[in-house]
């Protein structure tokens, strides 16, 4: 009974009427805020999308346009569609030269960042490399700057997106495909897929040896692709039709063929430092003596790349795919690296 | 016969089960029939003529690949060293992204754990070699593929000749069913081997005369026979290197045998190698071979093989004769001619080859040594 009596009372105080007109104002405010947020950000999605659809088409109309230049643009616009807009501020703030106080903080963050910091100086590191060959390093240079503005906020997030652009940059700038300039997403790894899909069937069916690297990178953008990281699986693809030598003719792929989902290759979870130092360094080894071609050189490149950043089991895994373009027997490298057999899949 | 054909029936004859072979495939390459074409890109494959070797296959490629690829029989490759060469002529071959992107030779091996590539590449431009590699096929293989082509690269290649063998010990009957022309009833033999004999390990197989038309053995003419055939209707098919090749043969004749080895032969045999080369052997009476009705008696170089029952107080006695050969190139096809003495009978034809000495690439390049590039 004493639910009753509380109630009552409730009903007949003027005091708890007012309380009770003002919860409900409350709860229609925080209705109406969240009908307007949940538009607004629908709006900024669709926003973003249509955005993202007009570079798109500049970049499909004219590969050489801006917007294919800067493919940290178009990641920005695609962080914008999902929602994320921090990251995709974070891409789109300009480049400035940061003041001695967010040096030094920058310098403290990433000092308590190791394996970020490591990042930074391998991208910043290749960066001077490819500026020595005499490639653009522009969008990877401003990507690098952003991270640092990042450090200086100390925003891990933003500073491992912006290091991912200015790694895509890098790599984007050393294999030219030749090919129709797709788009990094779903539909353009379908594209790429069906372009490759002839030289795939041959590769398997004679088993030839140029499949052995490709099909490698083939089986890891199916992978990649699984995982809806279609950035990575249409850079892992345009590696792939580089060293088949395959220059991509346009087609009508839209979905994302299940031959190709799959081929899909799970990259390997952890391998010792030691194994992929020494696989690196046969690497770069062997490019030297043997290979200039720029695919190779970026798969090496990638390797010791992902190593200085302290990523053993990737810098291992492109080290090997290096040395598989570079027709190395997998038992070779594995004696090299001191580890166990390995042998293609 | 072309030589395509030949080079079908020794691929077929493996895999209907046949564990040894020394020589696995040979083509003149002459055609493109046998091989599967794979081309991507701007790139042909076509038969053509040469001035130095005749036929060969050319292919070009503007850096696209074009391959001819063929199956080996697993049971010829399985645990054994195979040995692939060709004759190749490049031109302006200019490599491709991987180091692999080349002119080649190339075997690709699948066993559970991988595939193994063995390859000779070219790059640049050079003149007809002969060239090749060698490798080790596990005996858990799963495919081998043979691959010749350009592999994503620019230029153009010539093959000529190509030639796989392994280091088992082949041995072959030899189809006689295109040159037989009698059937033995008509000859006044009573009783013939049938199907497939064996002497000391060397497999005859015997025709069947209700299965092929033109009868079960080869006479040709002699004393008394003289409107019998003066010599095979047309070569018969080897296609294979060959160390020796024994024959399952006799003589029939009314008169007696000499006292003796004969001296003149009552039939010569010739073979023909690739690339023109030929070798003869002659055959005496009383030394390489035997009389049909004779009491059974081995000579220097014709051994009782098979005795048929006694009839009319006689019995039938075929030999095997042992023709060694001494050049190391493929056999091309034989034949024979009647010459002087007794008419003979010839009812089967074995080619034996021992293994070859695998030689790994490299040193000074003879015409018939093999070399090349990359590799394992």
């Amino acid at each position: 009974m004493k639910w009753k009596e509380k109630a009552v009372s409730s009903d007949k105080s003027p005091g708890g009427g007012i309380a009770g007109g003002l919860k409900l104002l409350l709860l229609i405010s925080l209705l109406a805020w969240g009908t307007w947020s949940a538009w607004q950000l629908r709006q900024a999605r669709q926003a973003g999308a249509a955005l993202r659809d007009v570079l798109l088409g500049q970049w499909l109309a004219a590969p050489a346009s801006p917007a294919a230049k800067h493919p940290a643009v178009l990641t920005a616009v695609e962080r914008f569609g999902a929602g994320q807009f921090g990251e995709a501020g974070q891409l789109l703030a300009p480049a400035a030269d940061l003041t001695p106080s967010q040096q030094d903080a920058a310098r403290r963050f990433l000092g308590r960042q190791p394996p970020l910091r490591q990042r930074l100086i391998a991208v910043a590191s290749a960066a001077e490399d490819r500026q020595r060959e005499g490639g653009e390093v522009g969008p990877a240079r401003a990507a690098l700057s952003q991270a640092l503005a990042a450090a200086a906020e100390g925003d891990p997030a933003a500073v491992a997106v912006q290091l991912g652009a200015a790694e895509s940059a890098l790599d984007r700038d050393r294999v030219n495909t030749g090919g129709p300039g797709w788009p990094a997403d779903a539909a353009g790894v379908a594209a790429r897929a069906a372009a490759l899909e002839p030289a795939v069937r041959v590769g398997q069916d004679l088993l030839t040896e140029g499949y052995a690297a490709a099909g490698r990178l083939i089986g890891r953008a199916a992978w990649e692709c699984q995982a809806q990281r279609y950035d990575e699986a249409a850079a892992l693809l345009d590696l792939a039709a580089g060293l088949l030598g395959i220059e991509p003719v346009p087609n009508d792929a839209r979905t994302v063929p299940a031959w190709f989902l799959d081929l899909a290759q799970t990259p390997p979870a952890s391998v010792e430092a030691a194994r992929a130092q020494a696989a690196v360094e046969l690497a770069e080894a062997v490019a030297q003596a043997e290979s200039r071609h720029p695919v190779v050189e970026s798969l090496v490149a990638r390797a010791r790349r992902e190593f200085d950043a302290g990523r053993a089991a990737e810098a291992d895994w492109w080290a090997s795919v290096a040395l598989a373009a570079q027709a190395m027997d997998p038992q070779a490298v594995a004696s090299a690296a001191g580890g166990e057999e390995a042998s293609e899949p | 016969m072309p030589t395509r054909v030949w080079v079908w029936g020794i691929l077929g004859a493996l895999a209907g089960g046949a564990t040894q072979a020394a020589t696995i495939c040979y083509t003149a390459c002459d055609s493109l029939d046998g091989w599967s074409v794979h081309v991507l890109a701007d790139a042909t494959a076509r038969p053509v003529r040469d001035p130095l070797t005749g036929p060969c296959v050319q292919l070009a490629s503007r850096g696209g690949t074009v391959l001819l690829s063929r199956e080996l029989p697993l049971t010829a490759v399985r645990g054994c060293r195979v040995s692939v060469s060709c004759l190749v002529k490049t031109e302006g071959v200019v490599q491709g992204p991987q180091l692999v992107s080349a002119a080649k030779l190339h075997l690709a091996v699948e066993t559970p754990t991988g595939v193994k590539h063995s390859s000779a590449r070219f790059t640049g431009t050079r003149e007809w070699q002969r060239e090749g590699f060698t490798a080790d096929v596990p005996a858990d293989a799963q495919r081998a593929v043979l691959n010749v082509g350009l592999e994503a690269c620019a230029g153009q290649m010539r093959v000529a000749g190509l030639l796989v063998r392994n280091d088992q010990r082949g041995v072959r009957p030899l189809p006689l069913a295109a040159v037989a022309n009698a059937v033995h009833g008509q000859l006044g033999l009573p009783a013939l081997p049938s199907g497939r004999i064996e002497w000391n390990g060397i497999p005859f197989e015997i025709l069947d005369a209700a299965r092929n038309e033109s009868g079960d053995c080869l006479r040709l003419a002699g004393a008394g026979r003289e409107d019998w055939p003066r010599a095979t209707a047309a070569p018969i098919p080897v296609a294979t290197g060959a160390t020796a090749i024994y024959i399952l043969h006799a003589t029939l004749g009314d008169a007696a045998p000499p006292a003796g080895a004969s001296d003149t032969p009552c039939a010569i045999w010739t073979a023909k190698y690739v690339g023109g080369y030929e070798a003869s052997l002659s055959v005496f009476e009383g030394r390489e071979i035997g009389r049909v009705g004779q009491t059974g008696e081995d000579m220097a170089n014709w051994q009782v093989a098979w005795t048929g029952p006694e009839e009319a107080g006689r019995r039938t006695t075929w030999g095997v004769t042992k023709w060694t050969l001494y050049n190391d190139a493929i056999v091309e096809s034989v034949s024979c001619r009647a010459y002087r003495g007794s008419p003979s009978v010839v009812l089967a034809l074995t080619a034996v080859e021992e293994p070859a000495q695998l030689r790994e690439p490299g040193g000074e390049l003879l015409d018939d040594e093999v070399e090349g590039e990359g590799g394992e």
